[in-house]
């Protein structure tokens, strides 16, 4: 016997240094607490009603409907359908014209509400809402899959599962806006209440009903074409349809803007993981949850399907270490001696990124009694921060060395690092990221490198010969003020910010967009490109009309 | 026009971007936008004055409340034994105030010839507080002893400081060009399948 002794789990977070970076992040998997996962829970275990109270759409699909969810209060999805020429779908932000618009009704609309709705809606950007609004939305049906589904259904089949499994979805939304967009009501509004407490559950709740209207739709459709021949979606495959999203850069933006929030997501699921690493031991019927959600998990990955060169590789690369973790689980003791610990030393040793951070969401999956708690301290209701100017110039050199040596160890001098620009266009209105040195942007750019602009900070401060105090400095610099922001963000959150250059020509803005997709929850993610995404929401859930007997808990894993 | 408050500092923010200042006093302009819309008043004709030539009053002046407010809200300590200074939109120091109060635990009033406003940190007290520009003193005192202004969930604004504003903001849009269009700007894969 040894004297040595067992290698003891701390408990402690991984450094930001570690998770932070663009290639971690951008191989981030959904997990319990996704925020998806997090409003089907709630749904679920709070008994909430359902009800659709409104179906006015003829016999071409055109017209409106009006779906609601009751728990303690009452929110309504409020939908427009409309008749759309194909050649006028796009999934561009920039489009004007869509299948189907939404928003979310707070409460129970009245018919001067859905007509004010009406006149606004299917407008979308163009158009206006109220504070009785919480998202505005809009989707546009899959032309591969849509087509097939209402001929099947209306000639008395089911439609043909390949072609159903290829897709994944009959609709997908292109943008769901909350958050005071265009006149919504301001997340402040909705903040204090439990079931909106969490991020984005007013918009998920928003694509959770769209689905449903999806499955009507289609099944009305299929009636109006097909009359008395016409038969309903089978239960199951209408269960494996999600709703598709289309993704574009305008996500990216939104982690470097809200370092506060995303230090919450990370800091999250860190801490839920670093809570389980700690467990000295599981029992059999957790050890048990775990191996069917792995195997379950390796059959949603082999259903993941892109064509996009990056997404090729990176799955190239995790299904054989899949295989791999697959066949040390066989073997391995997954109850005593610090399992969970044990496994994650195994696989940070032998295991690509992708493969460690699913093992990692898995992990997380038999200890919602020990973790689901974190999804309260996901949101961030602080506002703008305010910069302490009492802070010595000594403490916010040490705080940019510690957390930002990345950014200073690299020569932005040189062109590579400072390759890109993003910017918003006038032309459309959207965000975009550009050439630097090729396009006339630099004068347009929106302040999305926070470590460039630390660094210069840093030089200004090696510079300084002012008094030593944050508010002496800042005076003098009002264009360090927002790196210095950051910096007292990142001393108490420091998961705030991305460890990696979100100007560099080799920057893969997808990263980004994948990394904020996981916490909604989403899968099966296909780059388009390097700067947008699809992705599905939803797959493999009950419908709401199924939800109060069928546990949603572990519905996104396909059952074997 | 009925805008979000989130809708209302991002306008600001965009706002005073376009209008030269640098990013960190632009989040401070949203911060403060919103402050002030949330006790209901938006104050945005205030905001697109002070925006128009907002670049030409910063780093030299003390005239801008952009500049000022943040000092001393860095810097609760500065109004201890109370100042004075000229400054445009007065009214608009209020937030930077409110968080001078906060951290001290004492209400700040600020008066100027014929108006003023006072805040404890969460409610603001207003008397004529729309002057473009004053000589102001700024002290710690009692806040006022009738009610403070009511909260607000919007910003209610005219349409000429939206007009006003949005072209501030528009200055931060970059023109479509053929270089960009060459190297792919807006285009995509067909992405309607």
């Amino acid at each position: 016997m040894s004297d040595m002794p067992e290698p003891r789990p701390a408990a402690a977070l991984r450094p930001a240094g570690q998770v932070m970076t663009l290639e971690r992040l951008g191989s981030l998997h959904q997990s319990r607490l996704s925020f998806m996962r997090v409003l089907l829970r709630r749904l679920f275990r709070n008994g909430w009603h359902f009800e659709r109270t409104v179906w006015d759409i003829d016999a071409d699909g055109v017209g409106h409907a009006v779906y609601s969810a009751k728990g303690p209060r009452t929110y309504s999805l409020v939908v427009f359908a409309h008749d759309l020429p194909d050649e006028l779908r796009s999934d561009r932000v920039i489009a004007e014209a869509w299948d189907a618009t939404f928003s979310l009704f707070d409460g129970v609309p009245t018919s001067e509400d859905i007509e004010r709705l009406r006149a606004n809606v299917p407008k979308q950007e163009a158009g206006r809402v109220s504070e009785r609004e919480l998202t505005l939305s809009r989707a546009n049906r899959s032309v591969r899959l849509w087509g097939h589904v209402v001929d099947a259904l209306a000639a008395g089949r089911q439609p043909d599962p390949a072609q159903i499994a290829s897709v994944g979805y009959l609709m997908r939304t292109t943008a769901v806006y909350g958050s005071g967009k265009f006149g919504a009501a301001d997340r402040e509004v909705i903040a204090d209440r439990p079931e909106l407490n969490p991020p984005f559950q007013a918009e998920l709740l928003s694509v959770y009903l769209i689905r449903w209207f999806v499955r009507d739709l289609v099944e009305h459709m299929a009636t109006s074409q097909g009359g008395a021949s016409a038969v309903r979606l089978a239960p199951e495959i209408a269960r494996s349809l999600g709703i598709g999203n289309s993704t574009g850069l305008g996500m990216a933006p939104f982690l470097v803007n809200h370092p506060q929030l995303f230090n919450n997501w990370i800091m999250a699921r860190e801490t839920a993981f670093a809570r389980v690493r700690a467990l000295p031991s599981a029992t059999e019927d957790e050890a048990a949850l775990f191996r069917d959600l792995f195997a379950r998990s390796c059959a949603s990955v082999d259903l993941w399907a892109s064509e996009h060169p990056l997404q090729v590789e990176k799955l190239a690369a995790l299904r054989p270490d899949l295989d791999r973790a697959g066949a040390y689980l066989t073997e391995a003791d997954l109850v005593s001696g610090h399992p969970w610990f044990r496994l994650w030393r195994w696989a940070e040793a032998e295991l690509c990124i992708d493969a460690q951070e699913l093992l990692i969401s898995l992990m997380l999956e038999p200890y919602g009694s020990l973790i689901d708690d974190l999804v309260f301290e996901m949101a961030d209701n602080s506002g703008t921060a305010r910069i302490d100017g009492a802070m010595s110039l000594n403490r916010l050199q040490d705080i940019l060395r510690r957390g930002y040596s990345w950014a200073l160890e690299t020569n932005w001098a040189e062109r590579q690092a400072q390759a890109r620009a993003w910017y918003v266009s006038a032309e459309k209105l959207e965000p975009r990221l550009g050439e630097r040195f090729d396009e006339p942007i630099e004068d347009y750019e929106q302040p999305l490198a926070p470590g460039r602009d630390v660094a210069a900070l840093y030089r200004a401060l090696e510079g300084w010969d002012g008094a030593p105090t944050v508010a002496a400095f800042a005076i003098a610099h009002p264009e360090h003020r927002s790196a210095i922001r950051r910096a007292q963000i990142l001393a108490q959150a420091p998961y705030a910010e991305i460890q990696g250059n979100t100007i560099d020509a080799a920057l893969m803005p997808i990263d980004m967009l994948r990394a904020k997709l996981s916490f909604f929850g989403a899968i099966h993610f296909d780059p388009r490109s390097d700067r947008w995404v699809r992705i599905c929401m939803y797959s493999g859930a009950p419908y709401p009309d199924e939800l109060a007997s069928n546990d949603p808990e572990f519905s996104i894993y396909p059952p074997m | 026009m009925d805008l979000s408050l989130n809708e209302y500092a991002s306008l600001i923010k965009q706002a005073a971007l376009g209008g030269g200042l640098p990013w960190g006093i632009a989040e401070e302009a949203g911060f403060a936008a919103k402050w002030l819309a949330a006790r209901g008043v938006p104050f945005a004709e205030g905001f697109a004055d002070l925006l128009a030539s907002a670049s030409e009053s910063v780093g030299g002046g003390p005239g801008s409340p952009l500049t000022l407010g943040p000092m001393l809200s860095d810097a609760p300590d500065t109004i201890a034994t109370g100042l004075s200074h000229e400054v445009q939109r007065p009214l608009i120091l209020a937030p930077f105030c409110a968080a001078v109060a906060s951290a001290s635990r004492r209400a700040v009033v600020v008066d100027w010839a014929g108006g003023g406003f006072a805040t404890d940190g969460l409610d603001l007290w207003t008397r004529d507080a729309g002057i473009a520009s004053a000589m102001v003193t700024i002290r710690h005192d009692r806040s006022p002893d009738f009610a403070a202004l009511s909260c607000a969930s919007r910003a209610d604004i005219r349409p000429d400081d939206h007009a006003a504003l949005q072209r501030h903001a528009a200055r931060m849009l970059a023109p479509a060009t053929e270089e960009s269009r060459r190297l792919g700007a807006g285009s995509s894969l067909s992405d309607n399948d």
